[in-house]
C-alpha cells in the first residue's frame, strides 16, 4: 500500500534530496525496509543491528507518535503519512535517573509513564496569557516537567494579577510575561520558560485569554496549524476549559455559550489546575481524550464530548463517497 | 526465558522501587521478559503487586543466586497496559 514518507533535512541526501518519497507495506517496518532498498544507507540511518528504530528517530504516521519497537507493527492504509523527524543533538534530555526521581509520582498517573514524560519533555508550550487565572497553570505546566513553556502576553502586570499564585506586589507595572518568567524561576530547573518569541513554534498551546475575541482568534490560529490545544474561559468562580486535539472540533463550536461577564474569582484557580492538567494529557498521550467541554458553574463540574457546528471551517475533508455527519451542536 | 532488561533497584526506597520498574516496563514491547532485583520487606511485596495491576505477568519470584541475602530477582513479562483514561 502506498504511502507518503517525509524524509527531515539531515537524511534528504539518501533520497536524492526529495522531501517527500512514496513507499509501499502493509506496516510501517515494511515501508522503512522498502526505503532502505530503494534508498542504500537510509538504513543505518533509521533502524539499529536488532531492527529496532534507532533512539533518537522519531516516528509520526499521521498525527500518531509511534514509540518502541512495536510502533514499527503499526498498520498503514493507502494515502498513510510516515513523518521521520530526527532528533536534534542538544534537543530533548533523556529520562534519566534525575528526572524520574523528580517525577515519580507523575510516571505512576495513567496517561502518563516514561513515553509521556519523555513527550512532555520535548514540547515547547505556548501560553496565552498570563493574568490571575493564568498563574496556577503556568505552575502546573512548569512542574510537570514541559520542555519548554513560552509565555505570550504583552500587557503590563496590574494590582488584578496579584493573586498570590505566581506574581507578587514587585511585579506591578512590569510585562506580564517577563514578570512571569521570572517568577517562575524556582520551578524551572528541568523547564525553559521564556517569553514568547515571535514566530515559535509551540507543539501545544494553552489559551487563558482575557477576552473571548482574543480566546477565539488563538484558538483558531492553533487548529490551523493543527497544533493541540486547550481553552480556558473563566467565569466568576467557574468557567470552562475546552480542549481540541488535533482534528477534533473546534473551540468555536465547543464553545456553545458565552459567559456571564462576571470577573474571575478564586474558584477560577481550579479550572486553571484542570486546563493544564488536560493539555498536559494531550502531550503525553495525544490519543488519550477525545475533544471535550469541561464546565464549572457554581461548584459543579461536568464534561462533555465536543461537537461539530454546521458548516464550520474544522469540519475535516469527507472521504471518496462518504456521506456527511453533521452532529448536532446539542448532541 | 531470557530477559530483555535487568534492573536492579535493591538501593531505592518505595515507591521508586516500582517507578523504576515501571518505567523500564514502558520501554519493552508487550510480551518482553523484565528482570528486576529487589530487596525484601516492602518491596518485593508491592513491586509485584502493583505490576500485576498495571496488566503484567508475574513470571517467577525468587531469591537471587549468589546475591546477598534478602534479595529477590523477580521476572514480569509485559502485559498491554490499561486504558489511560476512563
Amino acid at each position: 500500500m502506498p504511502v507518503t514518507v517525509r524524509i527531515p533535512a539531515p537524511l534528504r541526501s539518501l533520497t536524492g534530496h526529495r522531501s517527500e518519497v512514496s513507499a509501499s507495506g502493509a506496516t510501517v517496518r515494511q515501508v522503512l525496509e522498502g526505503l532502505a532498498l530503494a534508498h542504500p544507507g537510509l538504513r543505518e540511518r533509521l533502524l539499529d543491528g536488532a531492527g529496532a528504530p534507532r533512539r533518537h528517530l522519531g516516528l509520526f504516521l499521521n498525527d500518531e507518535h509511534l514509540l518502541g519497537p512495536a510502533g514499527l507493527e503499526a498498520p498503514v492504509k493507502d494515502g498513510d503519512q510516515l513523518t521521520l523527524v530526527p532528533a536534534i543533538a542538544g534537543g530533548a534530555p533523556e529520562l534519566d535517573e534525575e528526572r524520574i526521581a523528580r517525577w515519580a509520582r507523575q510516571l505512576l498517573v495513567p496517561g502518563f509513564g516514561a513515553g509521556g514524560q519523555e513527550r512532555l519533555m520535548a514540547s515547547r508550550v505556548r501560553v496565552v496569557g498570563a493574568d490571575a487565572v493564568a498563574a496556577p497553570a503556568l505552575v502546573y505546566l512548569a512542574q510537570a516537567g514541559v520542555g519548554t513553556l513560552w509565555i505570550d502576553d504583552p500587557e503590563l502586570a496590574g494590582p488584578a494579577d496579584m493573586g498570590g499564585w505566581l506574581l507578587g506586589p514587585e511585579a506591578a507595572g512590569q510585562p506580564r510575561a517577563a514578570a512571569a518568567v521570572a517568577a517562575l524561576a524556582p520551578f524551572s530547573r528541568f523547564v525553559s520558560v521564556e517569553p514568547y518569541p515571535v514566530g515559535g513554534v509551540p507543539t501545544a498551546t494553552l489559551v487563558v485569554a482575557s477576552s473571548s475575541a482574543q480566546a477565539l482568534g488563538a484558538a483558531e490560529a492553533a487548529r490551523r496549524a493543527r497544533i493541540p490545544h486547550v481553552v480556558l474561559e473563566a467565569d466568576g468562580d467557574g468557567g470552562s476549559v475546552v480542549s481540541v486535539p488535533v482534528g477534533a472540533p473546534c473551540y468555536a463550536c465547543a464553545r456553545l455559550a458565552t459567559g456571564s461577564g462576571r470577573p474571575p474569582a478564586p474558584g477560577a484557580a481550579a479550572l486553571a489546575a484542570l486546563a493544564a492538567q488536560e493539555l498536559l494529557l494531550l502531550i503525553a498521550d495525544p490519543a488519550a481524550i477525545a475533544g471535550r467541554r469541561l464546565e464549572l458553574i457554581r461548584g459543579v463540574s461536568s464534561v462533555r464530548p465536543s461537537a461539530r457546528l454546521p458548516g464550520c471551517a474544522c469540519h475535516p475533508p469527507a472521504a471518496p463517497g462518504a456521506e456527511p455527519t453533521t452532529v448536532d451542536a446539542e448532541g | 526465558m531470557t530477559p530483555v532488561t535487568t534492573l536492579d533497584v535493591r538501593d531505592v526506597a518505595c515507591p521508586l522501587t516500582w517507578v523504576k520498574t515501571k518505567v523500564a516496563l514502558d520501554r519493552l514491547a508487550v510480551g518482553d521478559l523484565l528482570e528486576v532485583w529487589l530487596r525484601a520487606g516492602e518491596p518485593v511485596e508491592s513491586v509485584p503487586r502493583s505490576a500485576e495491576e498495571d496488566g503484567h505477568r508475574l513470571v517467577a519470584l525468587e531469591p537471587l543466586a549468589g546475591g546477598p541475602d534478602q534479595a529477590y530477582r523477580l521476572l514480569l513479562q509485559k502485559g498491554t497496559p490499561p486504558p489511560a483514561l476512563p
